[in-house]
């Protein structure tokens, strides 16, 4: 045979086999499409069976046991009239603008605490007793003696949620900053970082992952806080309106200012875990 | 081959006393060596025997007790100085120490960045060449974690580079690497070593690798460690792995491992004599 026909023989048998493997990968590859759609359908149905089955509870148990506390029904009535009610967004805001600010101060503090802690251990040992002292204090505790400090009634209630975050912000970062490898220390100093270049290239983005963690806790943190702040010494929020709902005897409405906190607590967490997934890309590992 | 003119290591007399929990561990004891400029240098001994100190405290990570290092003539580390880790005597560490959060571009870059010895751009456009070279292009945007551990190997040898050290300082870099992927980074390394010429300091425990790569082989004693002995290898470069299974290989191994188990059987006695405490 010469070397022609041998040749064109092989690429018949190549070109046949790129096609069957083609053929294959396409099979392989549709057919996880589906299983991936089926998966998110199971996962939305099953969701939405679990919030049916809660609703129902809801409605049997305010029906028989719990029978003066208000129905799903009852509830999105009221609700309904009353989310186009500007004293309703009045007391969002005023919420929102407590937990935003108390909670953006303590990070701004904390996390630059936070690392210096846990890469200095003379800031460590300097900080620490205060710290495990202070930190079993619940927040809610703090509230008398925030109303002494500040003479407004507003700066109080930040100052509260600012301790609901600040103490647990600090702390991941300090941990986050104490478990990296020492190697990348090491490697930094030989590639001749500077202690502030250190500081900025190596502590900051290997304790980033923790901070994070601090982030969303302090977040959840702040939300309830605010609430028991609102509640005990608070003038408008969503505190606030739950316990005067209370008060005047409107039921569903206190259920409608439960949900609320709920939706935006939601909604400020997955910020936090938006912002993470952006700046913690490095993370994600290709394994396809 | 172009051997480098720098790079001339005098460790002169240098001691290292541990003092964990009050107790003083001797671990290295009026070492002395010297590493010739351009010389591939390995050095192997049993673990614990103090190699990866001696080559903390040549990285400028570790203090000295005793005596004092000098690198072409000036001294870098001596007791009495302080720590003085730096772009001329870089590591490559044994498990690895690239920034997980900086691509692999970044990471080379990162040196000259922070040193301030080039501008973003030329660092970048340095950095990329010399990824071409080490056959890493197109991985250039990749983030470590998805990249495999010869190439981060690798990745790092090249974050070294960049910056133009008089000395390479390598701890046991392939430790973790498997078989295969070890002996596919030995030939770059020999292959790397032909074309830079660089002083370069490698510690391993593992002798055919020591041999098969360096110029000479120094055999510590167990701790405290100093040096017991030393090997020239006079295999000619460029080297490829039919070296090891040459007639001279395998006398060099011989010598090494005579030299090295005698050492290995004293700290090993040595350990049942402490549990036996």
């Amino acid at each position: 045979m010469n070397s022609a026909g041998v040749k064109e023989k092989e690429w018949t048998v190549t070109n046949y086999l790129r096609e069957a493997v083609q053929e294959k990968y396409e099979e392989v590859y549709f057919k996880r499409r589906e299983q991936e759609k089926r998966i998110k359908r199971q996962q939305v149905v099953v969701g939405l069976a679990g919030a049916a089955v809660f609703v129902l509870a809801w409605y049997a148990l305010t029906h028989t046991v719990m029978d003066k506390t208000p129905d799903p029904i009852q509830t999105v009535i009221v609700s309904a009239d009353r989310i186009f009610d500007a004293w309703y967004y009045k007391s969002i805001f005023y919420s929102l603008y407590r937990v935003i600010l108390g909670f953006c101060v303590a990070s701004a503090i904390a996390i630059p605490l936070g690392l210096l802690m846990g890469w200095n251990k003379m800031v460590s040992d300097f900080t620490m007793p205060g710290f495990e002292m202070l930190r079993p204090v619940p927040p809610v505790a703090w509230v008398p003696l925030s109303i002494i400090i500040f003479a407004q009634l507003e700066y109080s209630i930040v100052f509260i949620t600012f301790t609901g975050a600040f103490f647990v912000v600090t702390l991941n970062a300090r941990l986050g900053a104490e478990s990296i490898d020492k190697s990348l220390f090491r490697a930094a100093w030989c590639l001749g970082a500077s202690p502030w270049q250190v500081f900025r290239h190596v502590v900051l983005p290997g304790a980033l992952p923790a901070i994070f963690t601090g982030l969303a806790l302090g977040m959840g943190i702040s939300w309830e806080t605010v609430v028991a702040a609102e509640m005990i010494a608070g003038q408008y929020g969503l505190g606030y309106l739950t316990w005067e709902s209370y008060n005047l005897i409107r039921y569903p409405e206190v259920i409608l200012s439960m949900a609320s906190i709920g939706v935006l607590g939601y909604i400020c967490s997955a910020l936090i875990r938006a912002a993470a997934n952006k700046y913690l890309a490095w993370r994600k590992v290709y394994t396809s | 081959m172009a051997r480098a003119t720098e790079g001339h290591v005098e460790i002169k007399g240098v001691t290292k006393i541990y003092e964990p929990l009050g107790v003083n561990v001797l671990a290295v004891a009026e070492c002395s060596m010297e590493i010739k400029p351009g010389e591939f240098l390995a050095i192997v001994g049993p673990s614990g025997c103090g190699k990866t100190t001696l080559l903390n405290m040549l990285a400028g990570f570790d203090t000295l007790s005793e005596g004092e290092i000098c690198v072409d003539g000036a001294c870098v580390a001596s007791p009495s100085m302080r720590l003085t880790p730096g772009p001329d005597r870089v590591v490559v560490f044994q498990l690895g120490a690239l920034f997980p959060w900086r691509t692999v571009l970044e990471n080379v870059c990162f040196g000259p960045i922070m040193q301030g010895a080039m501008s973003k751009k030329e660092a970048t456009e340095k950095g990329r060449e010399l990824l071409n070279i080490a056959g890493l292009d197109g991985f250039e945007d990749e983030y470590p974690m998805n990249i495999s551990s010869g190439m981060q190997r690798r990745v790092e040898i090249v974050r070294a580079l960049i910056n133009e050290p008089k000395i390479l300082l390598l701890d046991e870099p392939f430790r973790a690497l498997d078989a295969m992927t070890k002996s596919v980074m030995h030939k770059y390394l020999l292959d790397l070593f032909d074309m830079i010429g660089k002083t370069i300091m490698f510690i391993t425990h593992d002798l055919d690798e020591s041999i098969y790569l360096a110029d000479r082989v120094f055999v510590m004693t167990t701790r405290p460690g100093r040096l017991k002995k030393w090997i020239d290898v006079d295999l000619p470069r460029p080297r490829d792995i039919t070296v090891r299974v040459s007639e001279r290989f395998l006398e060099l191994r011989q010598e090494a491992i005579e030299a090295v188990h005698e050492e290995a059987l004293k700290a090993f006695e040595r350990g049942e004599r402490e549990l036996a405490k």
